[in-house]
């Protein structure tokens, strides 16, 4: 060996030495430095979590019946591993499966693989159809449902013969349903899978990608107690994705079960009268095109009814809805069922309105009950003649008999004059600050017109409600619009010339509050103030109770599945500044309406024992065209009007003069109440339960009142004839919507 | 040892036949380097837990024994045993009888893996499947077969000169890219690198003039540019080695392995999972875990400390190979022993480096720890030829 061998196997070693330095430095660097990122690399490839969820709360009515709950399908599932584990790969029990379900075996192959897994055939990914859902549980391949008494049998026999069906398994399943069909159904409301919009909201935060959430009514307001919490296992799953054991599994925790205020009797009732209604309408050459309801506890805000017809029934979204039954449900030529009536869609008030106007013209001084103010056949403003209904004169008349005549020249005169004060044609009065201005809008505001009510149920419509400077920016935002308009369309000269000219106009020309305007909103006409019916009922119920706004609830209690009972209270939202007094003139008025031979609502049958005081409402909707004669029928009452215990507002839209449908109906849903006239009482006597219905512990519901009207499970109920002008221009939004969405897609 | 080697010394004298033969088996046993062989030991021992503990849960999903691979792992270190006892008794000098023989069937062996006999295993045609569930990677056994040709060529007995003739380089040269060529159309890439740094050991230790060395690694390094330049692999090999650099691009593929590979390294953090409670291994995260990456289970469930101890036991092998080498008697088996080592410490240095994202995914073993039958039976011959060179240099000095 020579010193230059000896020396290169010096090197040799030296590196040797450093290659196993460098190891030893990188794995300290991957092990320990790094470990911890790693770590949570391995978890995350090692662990899914399944969630399971509670069975959700029931919803009862105020007597305990059940108006949603759950039932339990059978669903036939299949787990992939198992079945690919036997020899033939599961072929056999495939071909046993097929004539069982009735499903071709090419069906159920197709049903159980896996989207976006390489076939292992042809190495491509697998596409449509397949199975979209989690790899990690049984794949359903086909569920009966709970009243298939054929399919269940079907389902226990492949579950007897478990030793035929490695690999199958039967499983319940829990669906949501609504024994009483549409009942009640814009109040319920439904569930549907979670949407990805939603999942990135904080209110939905923890819920999974599979969940059903109530996408309306109660399903959606109440989610987070109804739905309980979720049983939550986690597993460890492999490189394939086998799942190999459970890391930890919570147990489910039931939802709350939620009482509401309404009453499924009553609100059987009020939609049957509705229905009647409508015809009535018809029957005077009226469209009825919807109709609404309320019934409100007059004083604590409770919803004991609220009806809108169309409706629909929310079992069609149980298991998910075609695209086709949806379309039908939201179709203009059908006055779209999905919409409520009662919350979702706001009315031109008409006289009912008056409430507000009458309660100004006391509050602010500009009259006393008995003034008397002149109800001629018209009020001139300039040019313009603004007639009293039908051109009736009364001559010199008081408050009471304006309310209970529904003169509306009496309110005209106060109007005009208020508009004067206010400046006239000027957006603000150059002069003065008196700080009673604009007080027919501000009076309005007080009633909770313009705004949400504070329902407990999502969707609600504020209505409208402008004053000067708001209806001038409202207007300006639409003459900046024609201005758009009037270069933009170019296919549509008509309207490009429309436009031209509202651009052309001076903008304060535009935004001036017209007299005529004035006059017509002290009447709630014009377009200057919607309200919802239930805004209706709410203002009415405040005046009816001594000034206080309630929210409207229709929750009443929540009961915990361990027996606790949370009460929902009730909400007040404001006060009116309605001295007692007033009050009690208004109250008159109202009164004298029902209870006075020449009232507008005398001739409507409300039983004369049950002391009722109302309003009709007669909402022209357009003073020409086709549109002249359906004005939205409107009556607004309160039971008793010594101390007012019920508020009820209806209104049919298109129905015509509020005497001669809405109030009808109006006093044929007191007839139920009590049971008066031939009518079947809803409840033994007149009154809601006082107490709640009791739960025991295995679930069983005792009701807190005997004797109640029996409740059948009700269709979807139709309204009368759809508002052409409403289709129409549905139709053309929706045209416009697609074009929008065509060329959004086109350059995007 | 020098001493026991000098008291044994004068009864080595009469070291021909007959007799000699019971007397070096005895004096054998004792003068074995035995810190190299209980390292070894301690490497095959890990290594069948190692891949007991990869493959257990995998073969009991598939129905099949979960003992499988341990027994066979046993039965394969049993014969490599054998197999390395037998090349440290013969005498290595008349190795270089045999290596024209040993060289010739390795290349035999290459050729057959490449006719319709071998089988092709992850895109690398490198196998031949014997009856009973057996296979033969030729290759594992050329690389002996390289150590001891290029030491009998570059060893040669020179008398005035103490480096090899130029013209012997590159008969080397010559010789060592017969089987290279054939394994470069299997492909293994794997193997052509370790063949590789064989050749530049054995040449660096023969003497031979430091330009050949630089030159023949300024030549490895424009080749491997070439390779990657012009696209002369395929594409998978292409991505295999050049993954590790941006291993975490694509999860799909090579990428993933490394990826995999990393993360249950990771996962094991000081002090691992626990031996058999690796999750990354246990859910079979890792690709080719009880052979090529066989050493992300010591890392996950053995941890940083056990980890060491594998790399511990793989320097003190290398070390006790280089210390062969230095006090090899003869070129011969210093030669022999600076092949085994270069073999050794660059086949772990890959091997170990790509599970740890460092170097590129090649299909090559961790030596003695590793499942596989030739590459354990190929390194067993291996280690006897070190404790072979070993003995002679000790019982003769």
């Amino acid at each position: 060996m020579t010193d230059r061998v000896r020396q290169r196997v010096l090197v040799l070693g030296v590196l040797v030495l450093s290659l196993v330095a460098t190891l030893f430095g990188r794995l300290w660097y991957v092990q320990v430095l790094s470990g911890p990122t790693y770590r949570a690399a391995a978890v995350a490839n090692q662990q899914r979590t399944l969630s399971t969820p509670a069975p959700r709360g029931a919803i009862l009515d105020d007597e305990g019946r059940a108006l949603a709950d759950d039932a339990y399908e059978y669903v036939v599932t299949i787990n992939q591993d198992t079945l690919a584990a036997q020899k033939d790969g599961g072929a056999a029990v495939l071909a046993r499966l097929s004539p069982i379900l009735g499903e071709s075996v090419t069906d159920l192959k197709n049903k159980i693989r896996l989207c976006g897994q390489p076939d292992p055939k042809t190495g491509k990914k697998v596409g449509q159809p397949c199975y979209t859902g989690s790899p990690y549980a049984p794949i359903p391949v086909k569920d009966y449902a709970p009243n298939d008494t054929a399919g269940l049998q079907k389902a226990l026999g492949i579950e007897e013969r478990s030793e035929l069906f490695p690999g199958v398994k039967v499983a319940e399943q829990q669906v949501r349903q609504y024994p009483y069909g549409s009942l009640a159904g814009h109040e319920l409301g439904y569930l549907l899978p979670i949407n990805a919009q939603q999942l990135t909201e904080p209110q939905y935060a923890g819920y999974q990608p599979t969940d059903l959430v109530g996408q309306s009514g109660l399903e959606q307001q109440y989610d987070k107690q109804l739905r309980g919490t979720d049983s939550v296992q986690k597993v460890s799953v492999d490189a394939a994705g086998r799942v190999t054991g459970t890391i930890s599994q919570t147990q489910p925790v039931p939802g709350d079960t939620l009482v509401t205020n309404i009453d499924a009797g009553l609100q059987q009732a009020v939609d049957k009268e509705l229905q009647n209604g409508i015809k009535l309408a018809q029957r005077q050459g009226k469209y009825g095109t919807t109709a609404a309801a309320v019934v409100l506890d007059a004083q604590n805000g409770a919803v004991l009814a609220m009806s809108s017809l169309p409706n629909y029934d929310p079992n069609e979204f149980t298991g998910g809805i075609s695209t086709a039954n949806y379309a039908k449900l939201s179709d203009p030529h059908a006055s779209n069922p999905l919409i409520s009536r009662a919350f979702s869609a706001a009315y031109p008030p008409g006289s009912t309105f008056k409430i507000s106007s009458a309660s100004t013209i006391l509050h602010y001084g500009l009259a006393t009950p008995t003034t008397p103010v002149d109800c001629g056949g018209a009020f001139k403003v300039g040019n313009e003649a603004f007639h009293n209904f039908e051109g009736e004169a009364l001559g010199y008349i008081d408050l009471y008999t304006a309310i209970e005549k529904s003169c509306d020249t009496y309110f005209y005169s106060f109007a005009y004059n208020q508009w004067l004060a206010d400046g006239g044609l000027r957006l603000t009065p150059a002069t003065r600050a008196k700080p009673d201005r604009q007080v027919f809008v501000t009076m309005a505001k007080a009633y909770g017109y313009g705004k949400d009510t504070g329902l407990d149920l999502p969707n609600e419509s504020a209505g409208v409600l402008f004053d000067r400077q708001e209806k001038a920016q409202v207007v300006k935002a639409e003459q900046k619009q024609a201005c758009i308009g009037a270069t933009t369309h170019p296919d549509d000269p008509a309207r490009e010339a429309a436009d031209k000219k509202m651009c052309d106009t001076p903008t304060d020309q535009l935004t001036a509050l017209q007299a005529g305007d004035a006059v017509d909103f002290a009447i709630g006409q014009g377009g200057q103030v919607n309200v919802t019916v239930l805004q209706q009922a709410v203002a009415y119920a405040a005046l009816a109770n001594g000034g206080t706004l309630y929210a409207p609830q229709v929750a009443k209690a929540f009961i915990a599945p361990d027996g606790t009972v949370t009460k929902v209270q009730p909400k007040v939202t404001g006060h009116l500044p309605i001295s007692p007094a007033n009050r009690a003139a208004l109250m008159k008025g109202f009164t004298e309406v029902v209870q006075s031979s020449g009232g507008t609502g005398s001739g409507a049958g409300f039983p004369p024992q049950l002391d009722v005081a109302g309003k009709t409402g007669t909402a022209d909707v357009a003073a020409t065209g086709i549109l002249a004669n359906q004005a939205e029928s409107w009556f607004v009452s309160m039971q008793p009007a010594s101390n007012p215990k019920y508020v009820i507002a209806v209104m049919i839209e298109h129905g015509g003069q509020g005497a001669l449908s809405a109030a009808i109906v109006n006093a044929n849903i007191y007839k139920d109440m009590y049971g008066l006239d031939g009518h079947p009482a809803v409840w033994p006597n007149g009154q809601p339960p006082a107490t709640l219905p009791s739960i025991s512990p295995i679930g069983t519901v005792t009701p807190p009142q005997a004797g109640i009207i029996g409740v059948t499970p009700q269709p979807p109920l139709p309204g009368g004839t759809p508002d052409p002008i409403a289709v129409e221009n549905a139709i053309a939004e929706q045209a416009a919507q697609a074009a929008a969405a065509a060329a959004k897609k086109g350059g995007g | 040892m020098a001493d026991v080697a000098s008291r044994q010394a004068p009864r080595m004298a009469p070291r021909r036949r007959g007799g000699a033969r019971d007397l070096v088996h005895d004096e054998q046993v004792r003068s074995l380097d035995w810190v190299l062989q209980v390292a070894v030991l301690g490497l095959v021992i890990m290594g069948a837990l190692l891949v007991w503990a990869a493959t257990k849960d995998g073969q009991a999903r598939a129905g099949l024994d979960p003992n499988a691979y341990l027994k066979k792992d046993i039965l394969d270190v049993g014969i490599g045993l054998l197999l390395g006892a037998f090349a440290a008794r013969v005498d290595y000098r008349a190795l270089r009888a045999y290596a024209p023989i040993v060289y010739v069937l390795s290349l035999v062996g290459l050729i057959a893996v490449l006719s319709p006999l071998g089988s092709t295993i992850n895109g690398a045609h490198s196998w031949i499947v014997l009856p009973a569930g057996f296979q033969i990677q030729p290759a594992e056994f050329a690389k002996v077969a390289l150590v001891v040709g290029m030491a009998m060529i570059l060893g040669e007995k020179r008398d005035a000169e103490n480096k090899p003739r130029g013209s012997d380089v590159l008969l080397v040269l010559a010789l060592a890219a017969v089987p290279m060529g054939l394994i470069m159309l299997q492909p293994d890439f794997g193997t052509m690198m370790v063949f590789t740094f064989i050749i530049l050991g054995a040449i660096a230790i023969s003497g031979a003039d430091a330009r050949w060395v630089v030159g023949l690694v300024t030549a490895g390094v424009l080749f491997g540019a070439a390779i990657i330049g012009f696209h002369l692999l395929k594409p998978y090999q292409e991505a295999r080695l050049t993954s590790f650099a941006h291993a975490t691009q694509d999860i799909s593929s090579t990428g993933y392995n490394v990826a995999q590979a990393k993360t249950a390294i990771g996962n094991g953090g000081l002090f691992g999972q626990g031996l058999f409670h690796g999750t990354q291994t246990n859910g079979g995260y890792v690709p080719e875990q009880q052979t090529d990456f066989v050493f992300t289970v010591a890392g996950e469930e053995t941890g940083f400390v056990g980890s060491s101890v594998i790399l511990l036991l793989l320097a003190i092998v290398l070390w006790r190979g280089v210390r062969i080498a230095g006090r090899a008697e003869e070129p011969f088996g210093a030669l022999i022993a600076a092949g085994v080592v270069s073999w050794f410490a660059f086949q772990s240095f890959i091997n170990i480096g790509m599970t740890l994202g460092i170097m590129p995914v090649t299909g090559l073993p961790l030596p003695f720890v590793s499942y596989g039958g030739s590459s354990m039976f190929a390194e067993m011959l291996a280690v006897g030829l070190l404790q072979n060179v070993h003995l002679r240099s000790s019982l003769r000095s």
